[in-house]
């Protein structure tokens, strides 16, 4: 019967897979910019129009309202950087390198490379190179914008189209990667931080991850699954459906992580969306391959439930989801290591097409821009000449949104819109995110920030960055000491305690390791 | 151009089709599946560089597919209640399948059943899809599954 929720999704899955699926074609649509949506809405307007009596001469003095006001408004006067720098060479798109100094362009030959120059008269496109390279669909700058990695047409053998994958460099020059790779493996591909290999997919199946020499050579297949994620010790973050694993890199051991999927539900796959920052907290996918699908957060070897309603969206900080929950339409953050949710001032703009950039700002809108500090939700609109076409808009650091238009590019700096732009490195209230069992009567400096937590049977341990240099016990000394705890003195360690408790603070060995705070939880040893 | 990118609607088209047949089937009914897997996948070609700035197209295609089959149900409710007005039937059935119980739930349960259940959408994509707070969900699923109990007992 259905009286348990599994026993319904069992039942229906049952059910729907025995309906047959015919076999029709995909209808040929017009795609492209909004040619339909654009042509649509003139018709809808003329018939409402005509219906209502209205004239042609009327039309002409109709505006169309702006998309769903935004809170906090305040439009700014054109700006010298919203200057339209044209498509080159009669291109029609292209993609702006993630430092904004480079620029790739979708020609009708091929494609063509351009540097990006700031002169005192605007911004100027110089051509480097014109190459007629068969791109297929789409590529993208890798994330050193060292080249610009993309999907080269290959053959197609049997159902599987294969690509061949490549990087148009800086120079101009292209270095084939590798040949028949597994479709998009472009979009999905990742550059280690060192910059020297890039992993990607192997064709199914099974599927490896193969790590490609970034000055080319033969792929080594490295471990069966898909690959996520570099983390900054130099270890490939991958996924086997089942398994979280981290090869082992000259630096840093590897790992491996079972996902501890629900019990009634144990035939699920795992796909590993996105890993945090600083490699605590993984979103991961549960679910069938083509049914249900959930999105869980594998933290300290559990698996957590997003907060009701939430979606994931993407990190902010070190470990802080930004989740959107439609509930009362505002943005919030979730650090999954306390369970802390806090909501943020943005909400998300209705009808209009948004993206986020490292969680400080939201650009949406369809006939005009709007930016948005996603803290705060204060925002500041633009004035665009979008067209019928809209507009596209990428990210270049920082901060700084690339909008692409059917004429040229427009440069938007996000964060001197405002007059107390958005920290690029974090939000301005992460203090206030505590993880859980934290001695309630300590406060942080506020330079220091809790990047970890760990419990076990006998201790807390929590892990915090207090920047660079300064992640050693004299930190966090007075701290202690302010708020009554005494320190030991023996044995003679940072050990503090007070009424029964103790703490130890550990500094770091080398400057980018954290602060690790410990708390005995089997009495204490300190005099 | 135009033939790259219609490889690629034709490989997602593919990857898809089956998922996306069959949640229609379950929202619809057979007859107007095809319909909602047509439109869903003409609104995405309508979207400017779909393949870019969607990071989940099987997700997209899945909440836009659900909302196509609800506008699709409202329309046909309308005419049903009209159609239960004029020759009244007792809706009190018993002993139906679970596909066909399904088909008898008001639209916003039906398709909220069919996300979670089928399609696996947490609460959030499920008010999305819906147009309603999350916080509606949860009741909404409830009498949902109360009304199949009594439709399949």
């Amino acid at each position: 019967m259905i009286d348990h929720e599994a026993d319904l999704t069992r039942r229906l899955r049952a059910a729907a897979a025995t309906i047959e699926v015919p076999w029709t074609p995909l209808r040929r649509h017009h795609s492209g910019p909004g040619r339909l949506a654009a042509v649509g809405s003139v018709a809808v307007v003329l018939v409402v129009a005509l219906l209502l009596g209205r004239g042609l001469a009327n039309l002409r003095a109709t505006t169309t309202p702006a998309t769903s006001a935004p809170t906090t408004s305040a439009s700014i006067a054109q700006r010298s950087d919203l200057a339209l720098v044209p498509w080159p060479d009669g291109a029609r798109d292209g993609w702006v390198s993630p430092d904004g100094q480079f620029l790739v362009a979708r020609l009708g030959e091929g494609l063509g490379l351009y540097r990006v120059n700031r002169a005192d008269t605007g911004i100027v496109l110089t051509r480097i190179a014109r190459r007629g390279l068969a791109l297929f669909g789409s590529g993208r700058w890798l994330d050193d914008s060292s080249g610009f990695i993309f999907d080269g047409r290959s053959a197609s053998p049997g159902t599987t189209a294969t690509l061949d994958l490549a990087v148009l460099e800086r120079g101009g020059t292209v270095t084939p990667l590798a040949t028949g790779v597994l479709i998009y493996s472009a979009q999905f591909s990742h550059l280690a931080p060192d910059g020297r290999s890039i992993a990607i997919a192997s064709p199914c199946c099974p599927q490896r991850v193969q790590i490609v020499p970034r000055a080319g050579g033969t792929p080594r297949g490295v471990v069966e699954g898909a690959p996520t994620a570099w983390d900054d010790r130099g270890r490939l973050i991958a996924y086997n459906f089942r398994d979280i694993i981290a090869v082992a890199s000259a630096s840093a051991p590897g790992y491996r992580i079972t996902v501890p999927l629900p019990p009634d539900d144990p035939g699920s796959v795992v796909s590993v969306q996105s890993a945090a920052p600083d490699h605590s907290a993984f979103v991961v996918q549960t679910g069938r391959g083509s049914g249900p699908q959930m999105m869980r957060v594998l933290v300290d070897g559990r698996l957590l439930d997003v907060p009701e309603g939430g979606l994931p969206l993407q990190w902010i900080g070190a470990h802080e989801l930004l989740l959107y929950r439609s509930g009362d339409g505002r943005f919030s953050a979730f650090d999954p290591l306390s369970g802390k949710v806090r909501t943020l001032g943005a909400t998300l703009p209705e009808g209009g097409t948004w993206w986020g950039t490292n969680g400080k700002y939201l650009a949406w809108g369809l006939r005009g821009l709007h930016i948005t500090d996603v803290e705060t939700g204060e925002t500041r609109h633009l004035d665009l000449p979008a067209g019928d076409a809209g507009f596209a808009l990428g990210v270049t650091a920082p901060g700084t949104f690339v909008v692409t238009m059917r004429d040229g590019l427009r440069f938007v700096d996000a964060p001197a819109l405002f007059a107390q732009p958005a920290p690029l490195g974090q939000l301005r209230d992460r203090p206030t995110v505590q993880p859980i069992n934290v001695p309630a009567d300590l406060t942080l400096p506020p330079s220091c920030r809790y990047v970890r937590y760990v419990d076990t049977l006998s201790l807390f341990r929590w892990e915090l960055d207090c920047g660079e240099g300064r992640n050693d016990p004299a930190t966090l000394a007075a701290v202690l000491q302010n708020a009554g705890w005494v320190r030991c003195v023996d044995p003679p360690t940072s050990a503090f305690a007070k009424g029964g408790r103790e703490l130890l603070v550990e500094g770091a060995e080398r400057p980018q390791e954290p602060l690790v705070l410990t708390e005995r939880l089997s009495g204490t040893s300190c005099r | 151009m135009e033939e790259e990118l219609d490889e690629r609607w034709e490989h997602l088209y593919r990857a898809s089709r089956d998922e996306l047949f069959r949640g229609a089937c379950l929202l619809v009914g057979v007859h107007d599946a095809e319909e909602v897997v047509q439109e869903a996948f003409e609104r995405a070609m309508r979207e400017r560089d779909f393949f870019d700035r969607v990071a989940n197209p099987g997700g997209w295609l899945r909440v836009v597919a659900a909302r196509c089959a609800l506008s699709r149900l409202r329309r046909e409710q309308r005419w049903e209640r009209l159609q239960q007005f004029l020759h009244p039937r007792d809706l009190a059935e018993r002993n139906l399948d679970l596909r066909s119980a399904l088909l008898r739930l008001p639209a916003n349960q039906r398709m909220a059943i069919t996300l979670r259940y089928y399609h696996g959408l947490d609460y959030g994509e499920i008010a999305s899809a819906l147009r309603v707070e999350a916080a509606s969900v949860g009741p909404i699923l409830t009498r949902g599954r109360a009304a199949l109990r009594e439709m399949i007992r």
